[in-house]
């Protein structure tokens, strides 16, 4: 897919330690919108596809439970990779996720999630999205 | 009948070959229009699914949004298209007819648009048993949790919900993918905020034949 640049958009995360790949998903049609790789570990839209049906059903969660708010974001924790989920309100009824692949053995948990909170506060409010 | 299987795709397959630019026009109430430059996809326009202009609506130009309402748009119109059987298809250059006045997107490869079709045919497959975007559905009156947390997007669904309608109907008059608004409505389902209505019995179907088998809708399965 010929998406916007995905540089002009994700650049900052690569920063992140252990950075492996970083995506911007729809989460209503599973579609990815950008997307950054620095090396093949893992099939993106494998991992893209994943992250989307794992919010999708937390949401069907916090639904059911009548929770108060949604979903912020989602850590998971693999042997060998954190899968790092976070969500993005660009609009009315429209809802993205960004998801950030790291390598454990050089990442900073802690870090990388405060960096990836303060990445997306970032872009909502270049792009007057809701943080 | 798969769509990148279809007539119209394989007429996309020789334009996409021959790297040709223009406009493929499809005619009939499932007809349409997808633009073509140098073998890309640039835009498509669906009589079945919102237009272009009303994706984008007021979007800056240039904006993140508008480019990727732009792209939805255009896979969502030609999805539809593609599964079209239109009685005449006609291709025409620039300069033959008046040029529109297109999103900019940047243009998709063929291969890239097939994918993504296929990928969400796979999704309305895992459904299909339930719902279709031409399934009516209506408001569930009687809520199994005695409370519930809606998103936005669920809330302007169920204030459309006054008759029955269909998913088609409400992306049309909502302005909102008509594909997007199938797997929005069938998360809908299984919650059971809305039923499908029994064509038949003209009565919802809330416990019934057709919730029976629903299931989880999974963006992994879809992945072929």
């Amino acid at each position: 897919m010929s998406a916007l640049p995905a540089e002009l958009i994700l650049d900052p995360v690569r920063q992140i330690d252990g950075f492996v790949h970083a995506c911007l998903v729809d989460t209503t049609s599973g579609m990815i919108l950008s997307s950054l790789e620095e090396q093949d570990d893992m099939r993106l839209p494998v991992a893209a596809a994943g992250a989307a049906d794992v919010v999708n059903v937390l949401s069907l969660m916090t639904g059911e439970l009548a929770a108060d708010g949604d979903v912020e974001d989602v850590i998971v924790t693999l042997e060998s990779h954190y899968l790092l989920i976070r969500l993005l309100r660009p609009g009315p009824g429209q809802r993205l996720l960004l998801l950030v692949t790291l390598a454990r053995p050089h990442a900073n948990m802690a870090m990388a999630h405060r960096e990836i909170r303060d990445f997306s506060k970032a872009l909502c409010r270049e792009h007057d999205w809701v943080a | 009948m798969i769509p990148t299987r279809s007539p119209v795709a394989i007429r996309l397959g020789k334009l996409a070959e021959a790297g040709q630019t223009g406009s493929l026009h499809l005619s009939g109430d499932s007809g349409g229009v997808i633009y073509v430059s140098e073998g890309d996809i640039v835009a498509a326009d669906s009589r079945r699914t919102p237009s272009l202009a009303d994706r984008i609506g007021t979007e800056k130009a240039g904006s993140l949004a508008r480019g990727w309402l732009a792209t939805e748009a255009t896979i969502d119109a030609a999805m539809e298209l593609m599964s079209a059987r239109p009685r005449h298809v006609r291709f025409t250059e620039p300069g033959e007819e008046p040029e529109p006045d297109l999103p900019g997107i940047p243009g998709m490869p063929l291969t890239a648009l097939m994918a993504e079709v296929t990928r969400r045919h796979n999704l309305l497959e895992q459904i299909a048993a339930v719902l279709t975007p031409d399934t009516a559905v209506a408001r569930n009156l009687r809520l199994r949790s005695r409370a519930v947390h809606l998103s936005d997007g669920q809330w302007a669904i169920l204030l459309q919900l006054g008759q029955p309608v269909t998913p088609r109907a409400l992306a049309l008059g909502l302005g909102q993918s008509v594909f997007g608004m199938t797997i929005e409505v069938y998360r809908m389902v299984i919650t059971d905020l809305v039923s499908v209505v029994d064509a038949s019995a003209r009565t919802t179907d809330p416990a019934g034949e057709a919730s029976r088998g629903r299931s989880t809708l999974s963006f992994i399965r879809a992945l072929a």
